[in-house]
């Protein structure tokens, strides 16, 4: 049985998620009013805003084994917020990339988009992304239902192989992260098949309890 | 420089140089490490003194050369010239060095020099990045022996006046202004004159994104990304990049007929 987490720890829990994600984000951001991010800042700040999206995604992947690991509900209760940084560190890698790298310039947005592969893939994830966000708000979800709402969220492990196909396109030679990122990835789909599998066979278990006759 | 004097040359551009420090710290050369900022922190692994070429292959006066016979005699002139890195970023450097035609006339090739190849250094007890397989050293490069006879084409010892630093290809380095900056060989040890053309570093580990060629070209892509545009250092916003990097009115004679995105 799950463990009931106390509503303070929550609070608590929650406010330290939403300082710890402010960070890297409030650094970034200090870095370049500091000139401290090398000669070309925007390409640092593109390439670390996209890293923290897709370790944060990542990292909301595993919340969902972890629980079930651990039987600890606070996992559970901090899912939606980190789900959101996610979000919130790759719409900023986008905008980084269509501000301080191109400079709103139209035509050559267009010009990228339309003929790099990495970044149709790229942009094709963030809006997957989308759906995700909107149904995060708990009315929302309640009117989705659980099981609908459930089957829509597994796109999130999309995103997250998008994301890595997009990193896996554009970098250049051996880069490890890279591959920790890829086993990450497949890992957690391991896990989630084998709690699917799990999980159906202790339902079918329930049932066939329940149609056996009990002895008296 | 080197005890000489150094004339400046007219036709250079008038576009306003990098700024040095900026030109001396963003720096590709693998043989010091593959980030950024290696070459300039790993600059004491390079040794440039002594520093002879050995010069081979159908030239009537093939031989072991110091540098200071190669440069003997010789004006150095300051040019300004646009370098455009495969990478989408560009510097405006003013290098100081004499025409590659002059050092090769003065070896008389023969009618076989259909090409030539440069070779870098290769020094692996003293330069960290050949440690590592990160290309097959010692990094080469080629050109047809007409591109190396072109005017423009510089064999740099200096910039802004001073010596090469050793991030720049000290003591003495290719400079190729219409083409990318990866065929602008750095750190010279050897030059072969052949018949045959050579394969140069990049082209023999990714055949697919690099070519002999290797002119600047806005309308030819690399796989991952496009060379539309490119960032100036120490400009914010992208410029569109030229085709020859701007130098078509003096070297586009050399392509005629090829067709740019297979010689790419």
């Amino acid at each position: 049985m799950p463990v009931k987490a106390a509503k303070s720890t929550i609070r608590l829990l929650r406010l330290a998620l939403f300082i710890g994600m402010s960070l890297p984000l409030l650094g970034l951001a200090l870095a370049w009013h500091q000139d401290r991010l090398g000669v070309i800042p925007e390409e640092v700040v593109l390439h670390s805003l996209g890293r923290w999206g897709l370790y944060a995604l990542l990292a909301t992947l595993a919340l969902g084994p972890l629980f079930r690991l651990t039987h600890r509900l606070e996992f559970m209760m901090i899912r939606r917020q980190l789900g959101l940084w996610s979000f919130v560190y790759i719409t900023a890698h986008l905008l980084a990339w269509a501000w301080l790298e191109l400079h709103w310039v139209w035509t050559v947005v267009w010009l990228e988009l339309s003929q790099l592969l990495h970044l149709q893939i790229g942009l094709f994830s963030w809006l997957l992304l989308i759906p995700l966000v909107i149904t995060s708000v708990p009315l929302l979800q309640k009117a989705l239902g659980m099981p609908r709402w459930r089957w829509l969220h597994r796109l999130s492990y999309l995103c997250a192989a998008g994301g890595i196909l997009h990193f896996f396109l554009l970098a250049r030679g051996f880069r490890a992260e890279l591959w920790l990122t890829l086993l990450a990835l497949v890992l957690l789909i391991i896990l989630r098949l084998l709690d699917a599998k799990w999980l159906s066979y202790k339902a079918e278990l329930q049932v066939r309890r329940e149609q056996t006759p009990s002895r008296k | 420089l080197y005890g000489q004097a150094i004339a400046s040359w007219t036709d250079g551009t008038n576009e306003e140089p990098t700024d040095q420090a900026l030109a001396s710290s963003y720096n590709n050369f693998f043989e010091l490490g593959t980030g950024k900022s290696d070459p300039k922190d790993n600059a004491h692994f390079l040794r440039t003194e002594p520093w002879s070429v050995r010069i081979e292959g159908e030239i009537a006066k093939p031989g072991l050369y110091p540098l200071e016979d190669l440069l003997a005699g010789r004006t150095l002139e300051e040019r300004i010239y646009r370098l455009r890195c495969v990478e989408t970023w560009s510097k405006v450097i003013p290098w100081v060095g004499f025409p590659l035609a002059d050092l090769i006339r003065r070896l008389a090739p023969t009618s076989r020099a259909k090409y030539v190849l440069f070779e870098s250094i290769m020094d692996p007890d003293n330069l960290p990045g050949q440690r590592r397989p990160a290309l097959d050293w010692p990094y080469q490069e080629g050109l047809r022996i007409d591109e190396a006879m072109h005017p423009l084409t510089l064999i740099a010892v200096g910039m802004y006046g001073e010596m090469l630093p050793a991030q720049n290809g000290a003591p003495l380095r290719l400079v190729v202004p219409w083409k990318y900056g990866f065929k602008s060989i750095k750190s010279i040890a050897r030059i072969r004159f052949q018949e045959t053309q050579p394969l140069s570093s990049w082209e023999a580990k990714q055949p697919r994104e690099y070519g002999f060629y290797a002119n600047v070209n806005p309308e030819v892509r690399h796989p991952r990304w496009l060379q539309a545009t490119e960032r100036r250092l120490g400009e914010r916003a992208r410029i569109a990049t030229q085709m020859f990097n701007g130098y078509g009115d003096q070297v586009a004679h050399l392509y005629v007929g090829m067709d740019l995105s297979i010689h790419f």
